[in-house]
């Protein structure tokens, strides 16, 4: 807000209805010319609905726009780019299967009747310089990693003069170091001028990069605050309007039996891994995206299938992993990273996904016995607190942490779970259910079962864990206790 | 009033949305207004649309469809299509034909042997689609072009009559109770889909697999094994609706089933199946065979060109799945 607190976009009393009941609620906030202006909320909240407004994609029932002080009406998402608004999404906008220099000017190539690649290829050049992406613009761009597709999202948008730039979790599945590397680019797009709405679910991250934070809740702008005064407790509260007295809930003890022993796992992206883990125990995995944390986890639950080698025992007993099936059946369970890709059938409902991996529970034979599923799920969801408008929804309708709670209810439901492989369980996930999710844990571990976490977010694995390993290039590089967690040790593990 | 349209139109679609038959109900009595206006009238003067014999021989018809349609549906909602299926048909048809004429072999073995080559022809597609990932439509077009052609060759190019009595009873014009035999087989047929996709884990896992195949595969569902198996009664059904075409007809003819895949296909999309694990409602199904039986019956009925037909039913094909999409978007 140095540029003199020029407004550049103003929203006024913005509504927006769904089937009678209000997404958006007279919701008013301004974004200054340079400024980073934080958008956050529990999911629900009407973050994306406001961003949706803004890119064109969704119209608005009520409401103006501002932009530069004059009214504007944003159609489509057309209509958008025109007026300089560009969004960058955590889903890809964008198209892997084709070059990162075709990407940047699909729709807008040189030449009349024939691509002029030379130009393009020389043009690229210059737009990936400005983001100091030092890629190649003639690769695909599927070989790049989230984070320079991003930054290629980022270039592409300022290569049509975007004015603001609305930014949707876009460090949410990126490493620290390249967080560090597109905040600095934030802060150079600050100083030219550009307006930047950012949403993110990390709080820690709004001090390193905002300078003010917008609090939404059930549709209505609870309080703009700056982000300079406020603290995380301040904003945590507005976004749950209660008080959360402490995050971390840590009271399970690991005990002394090794429930889980893993020897010589190895695969095209993991080497030698080896890691014994006892019953009742947290085990963290650090480490940078791409390191290989994931992989581990696929390969002890049998979901990878490729090359694999090395030896996982239970309880001093062999596995043998030809499938999920395998593991399935001496208690494990895995909540994959994503959860739109990797568990849920979207369209179907809650029901249909939270009894999927134990039919057998319900009913003996090929035929299911409905009411007897019925009453498991109700149970389930009732003692998961899952809130949804109807049962018969789909799952798609469910907010991010209702879903995640439809995903962990569906291991949860075998009374036989004794290992629980969890990556990333808290991704896109509100604070509330983070914490919902962090107390399961606790309880999960206080009633015997093994936990192997992996996730990005440091504290995270601070908080919860008993002892951590820190995975590089598909290796083990040390693996600490609890009294020995420190955040620069886990980091220099991570990096060299 | 433009608003008034529009609140209008959402209704409609809400509306679907929750009773997805609904759309394809609505058709149905379309169509058959349409065909009794424009139907010709008999010598006694009755409408022949609506004479007892053409409904006899719409569900008739119908009944073929909607047998095969199932097994569709079953595959649609792995995720995967067989354009095969016809094909079969022509081949177990005409094995079928050969070894009732010109064997001695007892009739239950024939159909046992038939019913097993379309058993085997299914899981030679679920084989080739699983172990070699090849795209479904390309696997069983593959597979098509081979049964076809085995089918020719048995066949030598020429027509088979069947002359076995018991065969065209049971499969054919046979009447049990007063009823049709094929009314009793489609209703057989319907109560095993209806129990195999709805009610048992079996039909919850296929319609996992078609919603989302890697989140089946997490929960440890055998992706592959299932794929082959719905592959499998498809071959099996088709294997099957063939014995009550030639039941009906007293014949084999080489291109026999020519063209049903297609046939299945319509009728499952029209009764609301989806091409990523939504709908396969078997009641739904049953219904869409019907409105296909219809608009086929009444075409000809009213007069419409062979090729026009053809037309026609492709139009149909392309409109019931653009319906179905927009539906599954709209959920």
């Amino acid at each position: 807000m140095d540029k003199g607190n020029e407004i550049l976009l103003e929203l006024k009393n913005i509504s927006k209805r769904f089937y009678g009941s209000y997404a958006l609620k007279d919701a008013s906030f301004q974004l200054c010319k340079g400024e980073v202006h934080i958008l956050c909320g529990e999911n629900g909240a009407g973050k994306s609905t406001l961003m949706k407004i803004l890119a064109g994609v969704q119209g608005k029932d009520g409401g103006e726009i501002l932009l530069e002080g004059l009214p504007v009406s944003i159609g489509s998402p057309l209509e958008a780019r025109e007026l300089g608004i560009a969004i960058v999404f955590q889903e890809l906008s964008l198209s892997p299967t084709i070059t990162v220099a075709e990407n940047l000017f699909l729709n807008r190539e040189f030449g009349r009747f024939f691509v002029n690649r030379k130009k393009m290829y020389a043009e690229s050049r210059k737009i990936l310089e400005l983001v100091g992406l030092k890629c190649d613009p003639n690769v695909l761009l599927s070989s790049l990693s989230i984070a320079e597709t991003q930054l290629v999202q980022i270039a592409k948008a300022l290569s049509m003069n975007a004015k603001i730039i609305i930014m949707d979790e876009p460090v949410s599945s990126i490493t620290e170091e390249d967080t560090d590397k597109l905040f600095e680019l934030i802060n150079g797009l600050k100083r030219q001028g550009v307006g930047i709405i950012y949403i993110d679910h990390r709080i820690e991250n709004y001090k390193r990069i905002g300078d003010r934070v917008t609090i939404l809740r059930d549709g209505c702008v609870i309080e703009t605050l700056d982000v300079g005064t406020a603290t995380k407790a301040d904003i945590v509260e507005r976004m749950v309007g209660r008080e959360i007295s402490q995050l971390y809930p840590k009271t399970s003890k690991p005990t002394k039996e090794v429930k889980l022993k893993v020897q010589g796992l190895t695969d095209d992206k993991i080497k030698n891994i080896n890691l014994e883990i006892y019953k009742g125990e947290v085990f963290g995995l650090a480490g940078l995206g791409g390191a290989g944390r994931s992989e581990i986890l696929r390969m002890i639950f049998g979901a990878n299938k490729i090359n694999r080698s090395g030896i996982v025992e239970i309880d001093g007993k062999t596995v043998r992993i030809r499938s999920p099936k395998d593991t399935m059946k001496v208690g494990m369970g895995y909540v994959p990273e994503d959860r739109k890709l990797q568990s849920l059938i979207l369209f179907r409902p809650v029901s249909f996904n939270l009894s999927l991996a134990f039919l057998d529970l319900f009913g003996k034979g090929p035929f299911l016995n409905n009411s007897k599923e019925n009453q498991i799920v109700d149970e389930q969801i009732r003692s998961m607190q899952i809130r949804m408008l109807s049962k018969k929804a789909a799952v798609k309708e469910l907010s991010g942490g209702n879903q995640q709670k439809v995903v962990l209810s569906r291991w949860l439901i075998n009374d036989k779970l004794n290992i629980l492989l969890l990556d990333e369980p808290t991704r896109g996930v509100d604070v509330g259910v983070k914490y919902e999710i962090y107390k399961m844990i606790d309880e999960l571990a206080n009633a015997g079962i093994t936990i192997l976490l992996v996730t990005s977010e440091l504290s995270e694995l601070m908080g919860l864990c008993d002892r951590i390993a820190i995975v590089r290039e598909g290796e083990i590089s040390g693996i600490l206790e609890r009294d020995e967690f420190d955040q620069t040790a886990i980091m220099h593990l991570c990096v060299h | 009033m433009e608003s008034l349209q529009k609140k209008s139109n959402f209704n409609m679609s809400e509306w679907m949305v929750k009773y997805p038959q609904l759309g394809t109900g609505l058709l149905f009595v379309v169509l058959c207004i349409i065909f009794i206006i424009f139907s010709p009238t008999n010598k006694a003067g009755d409408n022949v649309f609506l004479t007892a014999q053409n409904w006899t021989s719409i569900l008739e018809s119908t009944a073929g469809f909607s047998i095969g349609a199932f097994a569709m549906a079953l595959v649609l909602l792995t995720g995967g299509i067989d354009l095969s299926a016809g094909a079969v048909m022509a081949f177990t048809g005409m094995v079928v034909a050969k070894l009732m004429e010109h064997t001695s072999l007892p009739l239950p073995l024939i159909i046992v042997i038939s019913l097993g080559l379309g058993l085997l022809s299914g899981l030679f597609n679920g084989f080739i689609i699983v172990r070699f990932k090849v795209p479904p439509f390309l696997a069983t077009l593959g597979t098509a072009g081979i049964l076809q052609g085995l089918g020719y060759m048995i066949a030598d190019g020429k027509s088979v009559y069947v002359t076995n009595e018991s065969f065209t009873r049971i499969f054919g014009f046979g009447q049990f109770l007063g009823v049709p035999m094929l009314a009793w087989w489609t209703l057989l047929f319907t109560i095993i889909m209806y129990l195999l996709i709805s009610k048992t884990k079996f039909g919850r896992r296929a319609q996992a697999i078609g919603g989302n195949e890697e989140a089946a595969h997490n929960s440890g569902i055998n992706v592959s094994a299932m794929k082959c198996a719905a592959y499998g009664i498809m071959g099996l059904v088709s294997a099957f609706v063939v014995l009550t075409t030639i039941g009906r007809l007293g014949s084999a003819v080489p291109t026999q089933g020519q063209g049903y895949e297609l046939q299945f296909i319509v009728a499952a999309v029209l009764g609301g199946t989806g091409f990523s694990g939504q709908g396969g409602n078997v009641f739904s199904v049953l219904l869409g065979s019907l409105v296909l039986g219809v608009l086929l019956n009444g075409m000809t009925l009213v007069g419409v060109n062979y090729y026009l037909q053809a037309v026609i039913k492709g139009l149909v094909i392309i409109m019931a799945v653009i319906v179905t999409l927009q539906l599954s978007r709209k959920k």
